[in-house]
């Protein structure tokens, strides 16, 4: 017996007929052994029949059974068939680990700054301060005034008196809670460190919806006017994260506080602020004067209320600025038009102007681009795929013309792309998490919890994956088009692939002109960066060191004033420092606003309109400008003579010069500064000017009085050190000095004065940064695609090179022809991305610093590093035509 | 053929999986071995050797194959796959140990259980 070669598919009638010759088979074969015993055939036949039972019954049973198990079969070959496709897949890859790598790396890099972008718009945009319960109707308030020049100004605090009136009001608010922020001394075992405190209505917690991680909030108790309640994060650091820290006390600002509950994880304040502890503002709070609470002083506490579900936000606001309005009459303030505003304490919204941070709005670009670069990468790895599949046309067409199912070879690249795109989607994944914190911590006040965002960013990398997958097998579907089997047999590599080939041309035009966007927006970052790192600040920030001594409460003032004295010489000997000088606030930090009066004026010409700004005091020691290195332009400079003893005398700046003196020498007038009884203060000099921030639209005249002049009795001083090495080891060693000269000050710490322009400067060094990053991934992705696709193009021409050079054509015109070809499609993108670099140049432009005219420079440069990657892109395909053999070439297939 | 026992349920495929160990046969061929490998003691049914044929090679058990015979003849003969060969092996030691057990407890006498 030989078995019959060929099984066919089992059909549902083949399945009946297989039955039915089985069944048949049997019969006859028992008909004929009965007959062989003698029986008649007719009789055989019939007994046979009888023997085997009810055939038609055994005939539907066998077809269930046998219909079920082919059913069966046929999903469990689909699952092998699958399971062999992809191994296949990871082996075609494998063997190629040039472009698996570049196309998954490609990919993981595109994947993973969306998924870190996201992190961050996520953070900056979407995410309400942690823990807070229905943040949407959490509303802080401001305070739109009029000044006493009649200017209009915003303030962030009330006084008490409104938030008692406000909080009255429970038919606009669920709760309204209010808190002042104070800097108290923490001392634990002999250690000493300052921390943000608030000291808030007991109903602050409550109000936010926030659960204390441990113990408890704030009561409504005279009991509780000495809890403390801390953040996770002081909890962890000071007390090691112990439950015992419950009750146990503690001296902050020098009194004696019980620690009665902490924070949950990642709460440090509704916004804005990064607390580390929490006491009840009572009537004995520490550094708050003894009647803050009935002071009509217009701006002691912050005020935040959870609106009712009720009422509307317009209503609500209407409501509050009546109130605000009747508090500032009874405190003899009456200003009639006076507004309450409400803001969100969601975090990417700008308390100041209402709108978006920049963080915020730098990072929304950057998410754009982003994006951008991630179309470019799938773009790329498309266009990756389709050359290969054009690779391989003829194999494909000998499988195709062997009978191998089309379905099942769009199968095999779909699940290339499938395989590429999950790939790169999990090394997205672990660049994101690598990345992730390492940009958040750069860019976010308060860094996020890393458990939750890892999260997040896994889900969006696996999102972001998973939409790639979608969009490359795409590419298959497109190759499948090009594919007319014969075709390719009957042509080689050169035929049916103009579509597919035209679609790769496509890509690489999208490529170029999304990176030329892209470059720009790194040329415009750059310049802005470049132009603010040169700011001229009036001195050189970069050799300042700055350090600020907090004395204890209890010292009196002649032991303060000589300590301070002992720190400043001990500051002189220390080695490689050059100059100190001291004062009562820092440049760029704390800004000091006295009154300034003008005899005989009502006002200060020209502030508070236009490019002026109210006068900034500094009080200083005599060194402090030669120390910084601002210049004396006339007059004298302050000297030790300048004490208590001699007049009032200042320095003031050439603008204050200018604008308040425009037509007489400045030298030897009185101004009233501070209090109207105080002597008046008379100008002794004019420095040049400095500045306090490089983004300051109007300037803000300085004035420089003597600190010996000035109250004496201040706990803080500031001190700086001009020295020729601003390493962080001198920084500690400023540190350690003053701390060795003063070991019973609670608190010491030393920056370098550059650090304090960081939260101005943030913005641009985010945007100048992640710019080029992108940028820069962008063009050597396009970069690889045009490779590819040059490439490409070189060898299906390959033959027409070949009869070119036989037909004597020289090998400088090949090359000209290949680089022309390569350029031609480099310039319809650089068009392309140039005319969208406009349109998106304008609309970035209110997020750079200065954008003048001349960053067309920008433009021009960007087309030119697009040209030269194009030319470098297709030398190497083009030497490879010039290197064409004409017989081989047309010997070919 | 008086006194022929039916087959019970269950022991028809390991009945079948036996058949087949030493090669494969057809349909009508199993029938007769079975019969004649229990001295005629055996009849199985025809329909349901056939059904119990075909979930054996739903289960992959065995795989049936058709072939023509040197007559010309054309037959669907089964064969012991891998998965058979175990199924056997543990059917048939399941099998011994449950006829040793069941003559054991009928061999004991009445007054000597309780």
């Amino acid at each position: 017996m030989r078995p019959d070669d060929i099984e066919l598919p089992r059909t549902r009638r083949r399945i009946g007929k297989a039955i039915d010759d089985e069944v048949q088979a049997h019969l006859d074969e028992r008909a004929a052994e009965l007959v062989g015993q003698g029986m008649s055939v007719g009789e055989a036949s019939e007994r046979a029949r009888r023997e085997f039972g009810d055939i038609r019954e055994a005939r539907e049973e066998l077809t269930r059974i046998d219909e079920r198990a082919a059913r069966l079969d046929q999903i469990g070959e689909f699952v092998s068939d699958l399971a062999t496709d992809a191994r296949r897949a990871v082996r075609s890859l494998a063997r190629r680990p040039v472009f698996a790598l570049t196309a998954i790396g490609t990919l993981a890099l595109g994947i993973g700054a969306n998924a870190v972008m996201f992190g961050l718009v996520d953070r900056l945009l979407l995410s309400p301060p942690a823990h807070v319960r229905d943040a949407d109707r959490i509303v802080r308030l401001r305070y739109d005034v009029r000044n006493t020049t009649g200017a209009r100004i915003s303030w962030v605090r009330a006084s008490y008196p409104a938030y008692q009136r406000l909080a009255a009001r429970s038919d606009l608010f669920d709760a309204v809670a209010a808190y002042s922020d104070r800097a108290l001394t923490l001392a634990v075992d002999g250690q000493a460190r300052e921390l943000a405190v608030a000291a808030a209505t007991p109903n602050y917690f409550d109000a936010l919806g926030v659960q204390p991680r441990l113990g408890r909030t704030l009561r409504d108790d005279a009991a509780d006017d000495r809890a403390v309640v801390l953040s996770y994060a002081l909890w962890v650091q000071q007390f090691g994260a112990s439950e015992n820290v419950l009750g146990q006390k503690i001296q902050l600002g020098g009194e004696p506080f019980t620690v009665v509950g902490v924070a949950p994880l990642g709460f440090d304040g509704e916004g804005g602020d990064s607390f580390d502890a929490w006491i009840k503002a009572a009537a004995s709070t520490p550094t708050l004067s003894p009647s803050w609470q009935n002071a009509p002083r217009p701006r002691v506490v912050f005020v935040f209320g959870r609106l009712r579900p009720d009422v509307a936000l317009s209503r609500a606001t209407v409501e509050t600025s009546r109130l605000y309005r009747e508090t500032l009459a009874d405190a003899g303030m009456a200003d009639t038009t006076a507004r309450v505003e409400m803001r969100s304490v969601i975090a990417g919204h700008d308390t100041d102007t209402g709108g978006l941070t920049p963080q915020a709005r730098v990072s929304l670009w950057l998410q754009g681009v982003a994006a951008l670069v991630l179309i470019i990468a799938i773009a790329n790895v498309m266009n990756l795929l389709l050359l290969r599949a054009m690779d391989r046309q003829r194999e494909t067409a000998v499988c195709l013309a062997l009978g191998i199912s089309r379905a099942r070879l769009i199968r095999h690249l779909t699940l290339e792309s499938l395989v590429l795109a999950l790939a790169g989607g999990a090394a997205a994944v672990g660049l994101a998490l690598w990345l992730g914190p390492i940009l958040w911590g750069v860019v976010l006040p308060r860094a996020p919890e890393a458990a939750e965002m890892r999260g997040k960013l896994a889900l969006v990398a696996s999102a972001a994956g998973v939409i790639c997958a979608i969009l490359m097998t795409v590419a298959p579907a497109i190759v499948q088009r090009a594919w007319s089997g014969v075709d390719a047999l009957r042509n080689g590599a050169r035929g049916a692939t103009r579509r597919a080939s035209a679609a790769g041309d496509v890509l690489v035009i999208i490529q170029v002109a999304l990176t030329v966007v892209l470059l720009v927006g790194a040329g415009l970052f750059t310049r802005s960066m470049s132009r603010l790192d040169n700011t001229d600040f009036g001195f050189n920030p970069a050799r300042i060191i700055g350090a600020r001594l907090t004395t204890s409460a209890a010292m009196d003032t002649a032991a303060r004033t000589a300590l301070f004295a002992r720190v400043e010489e001990a500051l002189r000997r220390t080695q490689s420092v050059e100059a100190v000088a001291s004062g009562l606030s820092a440049p760029f930090r704390a800004t000091l606003t006295l009154p300034f009066k003008l005899p005989g004026q009502d006002k200060l010409p020209g502030v508070g309109s236009g490019a002026l700004g109210f006068p900034i005091a500094f009080a200083v020691s005599p060194d402090f400008l030669s120390t910084l290195g601002v210049g004396l332009l006339r007059g004298r400079g302050l000297t030790r003579g300048d004490n208590a003893g001699g007049p009032p005398v200042m320095l003031i700046d050439a603008t204050m010069a200018r604008s308040f003196w425009p037509k007489d020498d400045p030298i030897g007038k009185c101004v009233q500064v501070g209090a109207d009884s105080l002597p008046c203060t008379t100008i002794v000099g004019v420095v040049s000017d400095t500045k306090r921030t490089a983004i300051d639209q109007r300037h803000y005249p300085r004035y420089y009085l003597s600190i010996d002049q000035t109250a004496p009795g201040l706990r803080d001083r500031y001190f700086f050190v001009r020295s020729s090495r601003v390493t962080p080891a001198m920084v500690d060693r400023i540190r350690a000095t003053i701390a060795a000269t003063a070991p019973s000050a609670p608190f010491v710490e030393s920056f370098p004065l550059e650090k304090l322009l960081d939260p101005y400067t943030q913005q641009w060094r985010l945007g100048t940064t992640a710019f080029v990053a992108f940028g820069v991934l962008a063009t050597t992705v396009a970069a690889i695609g045009l490779f590819g696709v040059i490439s490409f193009g070189v060898a299906r021409r390959e033959r027409e090179f070949g009869i070119r050079r036989a037909l004597g054509e020289s090998r400088g015109s090949i090359l000209r022809r290949v680089v022309a070809s390569a350029t031609g499609r480099s310039v319809v993108g650089l068009i392309t991305g140039g005319l969208l670099a406009i349109v998106l140049a304008r609309k970035l432009h209110e997020l750079l610093f200065k954008p003048t005219t001349s960053d067309a420079i920008v433009f021009v440069a960007a087309a030119a590093v697009v040209l030269v990657v194009t030319v470098v892109a297709s030398a190497g395909p083009a030497s490879r035509a010039v290197r064409v053999d004409p017989m081989r070439a047309l010997r070919a297939d | 053929m008086t006194d022929t026992l039916d087959v019970l349920r269950g022991t028809l495929e390991l009945l079948i999986l036996k058949a087949v160990a030493s090669g494969p046969l057809h349909g009508y061929a199993i029938a007769r071995w079975v019969k004649a490998a229990s001295r005629e003691t055996l009849d199985v049914e025809d329909r349901a050797l056939y059904i119990a044929l075909h979930r054996l090679e739903a289960k992959k058990a065995i795989r049936g194959r058709w072939v023509t015979s040197p007559v010309g003849r054309k037959a669907k003969q089964y064969e012991l796959t891998a998965v058979g060969k175990k199924r056997l092996a543990a059917d048939e030691a399941h099998w011994q140990r449950y006829v040793a057990a069941m003559a054991f407890v009928l061999s004991v006498k009445p007054a000597e259980g309780v």
